[in-house]
């Protein structure tokens, strides 16, 4: 069992009620099962085996938004969403017949993409090929095909870096989706698959579009990657984000990359309607699975900035991006950082 | 066909009969179930969750409810100690918290208003945003309901100077358990008759299910201060906060923890190496006038404190208050533990806290008794006394958990009647204390039984609870 991993924070997380003012999806649904305190409750049964693992308490696994900020809040940084991420991997595992029906819909379409995303001609990222120089520049299934202007603005910021960079031809995925489903065996798979094909470039910089994989690679990979230097684009491009921000509002990264220790706008903290706001998180992580909450979550944050008197929503990747403009953004312009940083240099 | 009734009373995804939905709703703060999940068993679970998003469905829930004759229990942030919001019946889990919107902030009335189900702290941020403060600040301010806090006449951190829950409201919407939607009068203040208000705010969910409410509203101070200090004994550190209290220098806080706490949980949390009691003040108020009383203050405390920690030692307090409630600083399973909190006049109330210190520790061994006294009148003081027993002295059958657990809960409570103290300041009754409510009341718990009766005829509001 995964979560036995977990135990210690577990057992402390089931009876403590302290995060759920911050629990994005339990504060935008108001269902109790949603919360890091019901979910740490469920799993110390099973733990204990006093429960197994049914539909509800997977479908409730599953429809973690997986924002982070339950342990972001916690005094003693228990780690829920990530025991919650490590009970999806049991369910995969050991109980796939429990997993729920989106999520296997979801994983159908990842295993014949390799991403949960729609591949059509138009909505593709145009990108040049590009080989040569210590760079490879990683772009990521969002940014090719959810919003592929982040894909674009991203080869751009590197010409205008004057960075030379290799792009993968038949750029596989990072395996994301997989991970972040619970789908370790094929996860495993799929890491060594592009773990070759990166070190093939034969470059010594891996420069990663995506927050999310940028957390992928940086802790999920082990020493696949060994020997790689690993950065994330927007910090690469080594740019003043204050001034790039500007007095738009900005809404950072959540889940993984944060925990990657990413800040990609440090300093823009105090323009994150955090602390007296419905939550930063845009739902991001609920896309491909369920799009409906993932709205919600969306719109709750949507909600609050209006009511802010927000005019300008700076989101960084191109998940969150996607996200955001599917839900109703109240007049608010949404943009995304890298399209803000090409337009800067 | 009672759940096609019900989808059809609050529409479709608003109730729920899932095993993980009725699970969450079986286990709120009280150590009984917790120990029960613990040692790997079921507690008494509820037969739906509902999730109501107006009064007027609260209203069809109760009509429903009272024709089939089913229990209603009424859950917020199921964060209290008590048992309040346990299903012990079964029955329906009345799930508020889709009844969230703050309604209304008056800057001219000093008021706000909000449905029951908003989790206080969101509540809070909301009015925060304007420049002002519900002053209504507990630990569970990030869990908890203001429905929940009323249901049970909570406290927050600053109660000294803004009072408690029941001084804080000003009107009530409510459902009656036969399904009659109320409002009680504008304002709390007037010669119309017994106060409704005051009799909903403590009920418990026995009365009916408070479904909106509009509470004080105060400026964020200009200032806010805070100081400790450390005193030889608890006597001494007791006295000065007493002074400090009825000689109306108006604390915003007032926090004596006695010996045993400050080292066991203060010197844990805050990393406070010293002996004694430790005793944090603070003022909110304009500067000027936070200087003198501060000042006043300091001199009393001075009387007989042995250091004064300053600013440092009181804002370290403030700043960590909650800390206390996070684990591993909480006290918890393997342990068993339990918050006596009791409250008593001035006169009275050192004999309460001995009374029930000797009482508990002398036939419970293997006990450690700890307090801190946090919430301070005119008149008295609450005490916030806790037993707490080592994981190696707990029984592993959790039945027999529970009965070592009750038996001291009688021991304790008893002293505390005894010496002239109540059964509880502000966590409530639930099921924890409800067979002590007629040895508190005598022939007064008549009233509170009528009561009951005549708005809840066919006993389905909360069964179970407050012992009613």
């Amino acid at each position: 069992m995964k979560i036995l991993e977990f135990k210690k924070d577990i057992d402390n997380c089931r009876f403590c009620w302290m995060c759920r003012h911050v629990c994005t999806q339990g504060r935008v649904t108001g269902v109790e099962s949603h919360t890091a305190r019901a979910l740490g409750l469920l799993l110390a049964a099973i733990q204990r085996g006093a429960r197994e693992y049914d539909e509800s308490t997977s479908e409730r696994m599953y429809q973690c938004c997986q924002c982070g900020y339950c342990t972001e809040w916690c005094v003693s940084d228990y780690r829920a969403a990530k025991y919650i991420r490590a009970a999806r991997e049991d369910i995969y595992t050991d109980h796939y017949q429990l997993v729920p029906a989106p999520v296997k819909e979801a994983l159908a379409k990842i295993k014949k993409n390799g991403h949960p995303w729609c591949v059509c001609e138009e909505n593709t990222a145009k990108l040049e090929p590009s080989e040569g120089g210590e760079n490879l520049l990683f772009i990521g299934s969002a940014a090719r095909y959810l919003n592929p202007k982040t894909g674009e603005a991203a080869q751009s910021i590197m010409k205008k870096l004057g960075k030379p960079c290799t792009l993968l031809a038949d750029e596989p995925d990072s395996g994301f989706w997989l991970w972040n489903l619970g789908a370790a065996y094929p996860f495993g798979l799929q890491a060594r698959l592009t773990a070759k094909a990166i070190k093939a470039a034969g470059c010594a910089r891996l420069v990663v579009v995506s927050p999310a994989d940028y957390y992928l690679f940086t802790a999920e990979y082990g020493d696949l990657l060994e020997g790689i230097e690993i950065v994330a684009l927007p910090l690469f491009a080594g740019v003043d984000m204050k001034k790039v921000i500007g007095d738009a509002a900005y809404c950072e990264a959540s889940y993984y990359a944060r925990w990657a220790g990413l800040i990609i706008a440090p300093g823009c903290e105090g323009k994150l309607f955090w602390n007296g706001r419905k939550s930063r998180d845009t739902g991001a992580n609920l896309m491909p699975t369920y799009p409906e909450m993932a709205k919600n979550i969306a719109d709750s944050l949507l909600n609050c900035a209006a009511e802010d008197g927000v005019t300008k929503l700076v989101c960084s990747g191109a998940e969150n991006y996607a996200a955001l403009t599917s839900a109703d953004t109240k007049g608010i312009e949404v943009v995304e950082l890298l399209s803000l940083i090409d337009a800067a240099l | 066909m009672v759940y096609s009734e019900i989808e059809d009373a609050v529409g479709k995804g608003n109730v729920t009969t899932t095993e993980a939905d009725k699970y969450v709703h079986s286990v709120d703060y009280y150590f009984v179930p917790r120990v029960v999940v613990d040692r790997g068993g079921e507690p008494e679970q509820a037969d739906f969750i509902v999730h109501p998003e107006t009064p007027e469905q609260v209203s069809k829930i109760m009509q429903i409810a009272n024709y089939y004759k089913i229990p209603v229990t009424v859950w917020g942030g199921g964060s209290g100690s008590q048992g309040g919001a346990l299903p012990v019946y079964g029955g329906i889990i009345l799930d508020t918290k889709r009844m969230n919107k703050v309604l209304a902030i008056s800057e001219i009335s000093y008021t706000a208003t909000a449905e029951a189900g908003i989790i206080q702290q969101d509540f809070e941020w909301a009015v925060n945003k304007k420049g002002y403060s519900l002053m209504h600040l507990p630990a569970s301010i990030s869990c908890g309901t203001l429905g929940g806090f009323l249901a049970h006449r909570g406290t927050g951190v600053l109660s000294t100077k803004y009072g408690k829950i029941e001084d804080l409201i000003v009107n009530l919407e409510v459902v009656l358990p036969t399904g009659e939607i109320i409002q009680t009068l504008e304002v709390p203040r007037h010669a119309s008759g017994p106060d409704l208000n005051q009799i909903f705010v403590g009920s418990e969910g026995c009365y009916g299910v408070i479904t909106k409410a509009t509470v004080k509203m105060f400026d964020l101070p200009e200032e806010r201060r805070f100081r400790a200090f450390m005193f030889h004994n608890l006597h001494d550190a007791y006295e000065a906060g007493r002074e400090i209290v009825t000689r109306r220098l108006n604390p915003s806080v007032v926090r004596l923890y006695d010996e045993s706490e400050t080292e066991s949980h203060v010197r844990k949390v805050l990393n406070l190496d010293r002996k004694g009691a430790y005793l944090v003040i603070g003022f909110d108020g304009i500067k000027e006038i936070v200087d003198i009383l501060e000042k006043k203050a300091v001199d009393i405390c001075m009387k007989t404190a042995y250091e004064d920690l300053g600013a440092e030692g009181g804002n370290s307090w403030w700043e960590n208050r909650y800390k206390f409630f996070f684990p591993p600083y909480i006290f918890d399973l393997p342990r068993s533990f339990g918050t006596m909190d009791t409250v008593a006049t001035y006169d009275k109330m050192e004999a309460v806290y001995w009374g029930m210190k000797k009482a508990i520790e002398a036939e419970f061994p293997m006990c450690r008794f700890i307090a801190h006294f946090s919430h301070w009148y005119e008149w008295g003081v609450m005490c916030y006394d806790r037993f707490i027993i080592e994981e190696k002295d707990v029984p592993a059958d959790h039945h027999e958990a529970v009965r070592l657990y009750n038996d001291i809960w009688n021991v304790g409570m008893r002293a505390a009647l005894a010496n002239g103290g109540l059964i509880n300041e502000h966590h409530g009754i639930g099921i924890k204390l409800g067979r002590l409510m007629k040895e508190q009341y005598g022939p007064a718990f008549k009233v509170l039984q009528v009561i009951k009766q005549g708005l809840d005829p066919n006993g389905i509001m909360n069964p179970g609870k407050a012992g009613l």
